[in-house]
């Protein structure tokens, strides 16, 4: 489990920078987006978006779409920023 | 690069402890689990009594949080899994209409949800090592009828459903998925049979007789390797000859 919570700030930065990393590493161009951008609007594809839950479950120790949401209701990056804090901080 | 790593779900007897110590011989690090231990993980304990290439722990795979807790306990310990072989299952034989509903519900759970969950827990870790291969064990009774195994073979073939849906999802992330359908060889499943039964089977069976646990270990094994490096989506056959 989580040990030493992160803020919502760190969370948000974290997949900003992961978001950025796994698009960067499949040699998709890297543009700039907002919170309110539509995930597949970055250039993720759903095995991107995969590779991007691997990659913060290994450094948060918690997958929230294996039990708790639906990754169906994750459409903008708001979306899943919101879905860390919540779960993260067990709301 | 470290040591590849494999999964190998009921791997204390039969063909899973072939398998998983042929995965040994090839140079794979090991993790199984299963019910309970049997003589090949105490042989493996004992040898690497550090765990160093070999992990067993008791799981119940009907338990989900277990398996994740396994599968967590992995990746601690070798940073992920490479190839996850789907072997754990349960043959409940008997007529349909005689079969208890409980009977139905522990087969589907073992064979068949418990490998979905063990395989969801463990392809993450696989798209985020660039790539791995998942062997599902099916059975001749997913592509063949036989009386008295209905839901042993609706198990089976949903299994071969799965490899080929998974193989064209997985694809793009480098990872092959296959299936393994074994024919009847020497087991704990075929020792329940009559003598009759036994030689009705080998009747039937062009090379005259049952396989070994290492026959099928050794197909499982190609898979694996990189020889089936474009094999993707499939299901092989191994059977003597019995479904041809």
């Amino acid at each position: 489990m989580l040990t030493g919570k992160p803020t919502d700030a760190e969370i948000e930065e974290t997949i900003r920078l992961a978001i950025a990393d796994v698009l960067h590493r499949r040699g998709h161009p890297v543009a700039p987006f907002d919170e309110d951008a539509l995930l597949v609007a970055t250039g993720l594809t759903s095995l991107d978006l995969a590779a991007l839950i691997a990659r913060l479950e290994q450094k948060w120790k918690v997958d929230p779409f294996l039990e708790a949401v639906p990754i169906t209701e994750i459409r903008t990056v708001a979306d899943l920023c919101r879905a860390y804090r919540d779960f993260v901080n067990g709301r | 690069m470290g040591d590849r790593v494999a999964l190998i779900s009921g791997g204390s007897r039969g063909l899973g402890a072939a398998i998983a110590r042929g995965c040994l011989q090839a140079g794979y690090v090991v993790a199984t689990f299963s019910r309970s231990s049997g003589p090949f993980v105490e042989e493996q304990r004992e040898k690497d009594p550090d765990g160093a290439r070999f992990y067993w722990a008791p799981v119940d795979a009907h338990d989900a949080a277990a398996l994740k807790r396994f599968v967590d306990a992995v990746a601690e310990r070798w940073g992920g899994v490479d190839a996850l072989v789907n072997n754990a299952a349960v043959g409940r034989f008997g007529a349909f209409p005689l079969m208890r509903l409980q009977e139905i519900d522990e087969t589907l759970e073992l064979n068949l949800r418990a490998n979905l969950v063990l395989t969801r827990l463990c392809v993450p870790t696989m798209i985020s090592r660039g790539g791995g291969c998942i062997l599902n064990i099916s059975s001749v009774n997913a592509v063949r009828g036989n009386a008295g195994v209905a839901v042993y073979s609706a198990t089976k073939a949903a299994l071969d459903g799965f490899t080929r849906a998974l193989a064209r999802e997985l694809g793009p992330s480098n990872i092959r998925v296959n299936s393994l359908a074994p024919g009847y060889f020497q087991s704990e499943m075929v020792a329940g049979l009559t003598e009759r039964q036994l030689r009705t089977l080998v009747r039937s069976t062009p090379l005259g007789r049952l396989g070994t646990a290492d026959e099928i270990a050794g197909a499982a094994l190609f898979l694996l390797s990189s020889a089936a490096g474009f094999i993707t989506g499939q299901t092989l056959v191994v059977d003597g000859g019995i479904t041809c």
